[in-house]
């Protein structure tokens, strides 16, 4: 297996090089053909290669007392793209654990089926739901072989992951290509990433409730966005909770109900929009 | 002794109007020895799908957990729920790779597919998969259940209709099985809901 | 060299199921025509019905070799049992001497699945079921042969017999009609031969009442 991999990534086409041109992260401790590796920075990757452009993702999460959302950036880049229904940064990882993710989507495809089939794996093996912080960091083992075997470059992926188990309650942790993950009360990822944490900083308080927390992330996102208003079409939604029955559930908003938020939180005037 | 009669099981599944029922025994015993009186045979794989699973209790717990495994993934991936025929396949090629050291069950598969169309179908040990229009069945009561089931089936019965018949048929066969009986768990599905009732029976 | 095994057997199956109901004043005995051997059709016209006596019908499957002895060893006795009683053997009669004729050959059976129907003699119907040593119970219903399986629980649901340990004793025949009853036997028989490959072809129903005898045919699916 390691082996086939070697072969895999030696026939990577360019984009490594372009990746270590531009951006800041990665120009340091990428694993380059004499393998000289550096210390990683804990710092996240903002631009990366989209269909052809280069494009700022950011994302958000909140960990509140009744709940975790996760909020995210769409960049649309062109009419010509498809935009189906169904989620482009937010996965569910399980029924109980969702994550958004920044960084180059091919690797993030990966990290996400791997991290599917484990969590499959512990509950076929203990019938059980994998408790989230053994998710994380058994993802983050696996990104972290990446930096000290095979010769292969690491996974340029951040995760944001959220999720409930029955010995920590809500969880939202963020891991970053190095494997290093840590739990947070609320943080941000990709561009704009300090921006967004030093506003969270401020506003976020202790045992906020999950109403409160989608606000904060819908504002902390809109003023920290490119474009002047927010629109259902440039965001992702996610929450994850308990419903009254006690089950876990993760519910990734649609348009609409997306449409309803923001017209409650006054960051887009109802019907006749702002374009 | 087979070890396809060690613990006892008794499965049928019928085709109704726009509907399917599926049935169980409740019995788990090992070999003459009854254990448990409320055992399920019969899991949901989703509010459309449903499988039955006869033979060695061992070997359908863990299949039906493999199941789930594969099940959950693809639900994850497509973001949506398996069809039907689509499940029979899987079932069928996880029973066939294990070839020659084979899961003693038999699955009884029943579900809604497009357009509301009832699905049933029914595999041996190693996968060979039957589909029927009318009805399936496994177990150790299989015989007796064929013989009721062919003369108490008729097609297209209405949801209440179609409980009634299986209910019969079920409790009729276990009847004449002794590894199987203690009352039955009938599921009937229609698109709109799904109805769950256990069925009392002679109790030995 | 491995071990060699005789591989003769003096039994062969025949194929066929048989079928008896009882009702308050006739009884029905029904069995499919079709003699098989193996995967193959030796005859779909063979009566596995035979008459004993007046009131006493016989209908056996298995190895219809020993079948056809059986028949000849209990119509012989039966002569012998008019010459010196002056009458008719009575149906409960005919039940026990079949029973000691089979118990007789315990340790070389018959293989005969028997099903005796008849009319007692204060003429209700009564059915008596055997297996191939003779153990035997009078019951209101019976069916013997390949397709019993399929079709015994399909005459639980409906004649729905009482309990044998039940204290009175209660009467095990059936209240359905002739006609009705009759027609579930023919349902049960078609049932049977869609699932059953050993029957089929044709089914054979003699119906016993005060007025006598009579016989009538069903066709069955011949596949």
């Amino acid at each position: 297996m390691r082996r086939w991999l070697v072969l895999r990534y030696w026939l990577l086409p360019e984009p490594i090089a372009k990746i270590t041109e531009a951006g800041d992260t990665f120009r340091k401790g990428i694993a380059v053909p004499h393998n000289h590796l550096l210390p990683r920075r804990s710092a996240l990757p903002g631009r990366v290669h989209h269909g052809g452009h280069w494009e700022c993702w950011k994302c958000i999460g909140i960990s509140g007392k009744d709940g975790v959302v996760l909020v995210g950036e769409r960049k649309v880049t062109s009419k010509l793209l498809q935009t189906n229904t169904s989620a482009e940064k937010m996965y569910k990882i399980d029924d109980h654990v969702a994550c958004v993710v920044a960084g180059i989507m091919s690797d993030a495809n990966i990290l996400i089926n791997t991290a599917r089939v484990q969590a499959q794996r512990y509950a076929f093996a203990y019938q059980g739901p994998m408790p989230v912080e053994q998710l994380v960091q058994s993802l983050g083992d696996t990104k972290q072989g990446y930096t000290q075997f095979g010769g292969l470059r690491p996974f340029g992926v951040s995760f944001l992951f959220a999720g409930w188990d029955k010995n920590f309650g809500f969880q939202l942790y963020m891991s970053d290509p190095s494997g290093n993950y840590g739990g947070w009360k609320a943080t941000a990822i990709g561009a704009n990433n300090q921006a967004a944490q030093s506003m969270l900083k401020q506003d976020y308080k202790d045992n906020i409730t999950r109403e409160e927390a989608v606000q904060l992330a819908l504002t902390v996102l809109s003023k920290t966005m490119d474009s002047t208003s927010l629109r259902s079409e440039k965001l992702e939604l996610a929450e994850v909770f308990l419903t009254p029955s006690g089950k876990v559930e993760c519910q990734l908003h649609s348009p609409e109900s997306l449409d309803k938020l923001l017209v409650k939180s006054g960051l887009t005037q109802p019907a006749a929009e702002a374009s | 002794m087979s070890i396809f009669e060690y613990n006892g099981s008794a499965l049928v599944a019928m085709v109704g109007k726009n509907c399917f029922a599926i049935a169980a025994d409740r019995r788990l015993g090992v070999q003459l020895q009854t254990i448990a009186t409320d055992f399920q045979r019969i899991y949901k794989m989703h509010d459309r799908l449903f499988i039955g699973l006869s033979g060695l209790a061992t070997d359908a717990q863990t299949l039906y957990q493999r199941l789930v495994f594969r099940h959950k993934l693809y639900q994850l991936r497509e973001e949506r729920d398996m069809k039907p025929e689509t499940f029979a396949n899987l079932v069928s090629a996880i029973l066939y790779e294990k070839r020659f050291g084979p899961y003693f069950c038999q699955p009884v598969i029943a579900g809604l597919s497009d357009e509301d169309k009832p699905f049933i179908c029914t595999m041996d040990s190693i996968g060979a998969k039957e589909l029927a229009k009318d009805f399936v069945v496994a177990g150790t009561a299989s015989e007796s259940l064929y013989g009721a089931c062919e003369a108490m089936y008729k097609p297209d019965l209405e949801p209440e209709e179609l409980f009634e018949t299986i209910s019969q048929a079920l409790l009729a066969s276990v009847d004449r099985d002794c590894l199987s009986g203690w009352g039955g768990h009938v599921y009937l599905v229609t698109p709109t809901e799904i109805k769950e009732r256990i069925l009392k029976g002679r109790m030995d | 060299m491995t071990k060699q095994q005789a591989n003769w057997s003096p039994y062969d199956f025949n194929g066929g199921t048989c079928v008896a109901v009882a009702g308050a004043d006739y009884c029905v005995i029904a069995a499919d025509t079709r003699m098989s051997t193996g995967y193959n059709i030796l005859t779909r016209d063979y009566s596995k019905i035979c008459k004993l006596a007046d009131k006493s019908l016989l209908a056996s499957s298995g190895f219809q070799a020993d079948v056809r002895a059986l028949q000849k060893n209990l119509e012989a006795r039966h002569q012998i049992y008019q010459h010196q009683h002056n009458k008719q053997m009575s149906c409960p009669a005919m039940a026990q001497l079949l029973s000691n004729t089979l118990y007789y050959k315990r340790f070389f059976p018959y293989y005969a699945f028997n099903v005796l129907g008849g009319l007692d003699n204060e003429g209700k119907g009564c059915v008596f079921t055997y297996d191939a040593v003779g153990s035997y119970e009078k019951v209101g219903y019976s069916s013997q042969g390949s397709g019993s399986k399929l079709i015994m629980p399909f005459l639980d649901n409906q004649l729905k017999s009482p309990s044998p340990l039940l204290l009175p004793a209660q009467d095990a025949v059936t209240p359905l009609s002739e006609l009705e009853a009759i027609d579930l036997v023919k349902t049960a028989f078609a049932s049977a031969t869609e699932r059953d490959i050993y029957t089929g072809d044709k089914l054979e129903i003699v119906v016993l009442n005060r007025e006598g005898i009579r016989r009538e045919y069903m066709e069955l699916r011949k596949d």
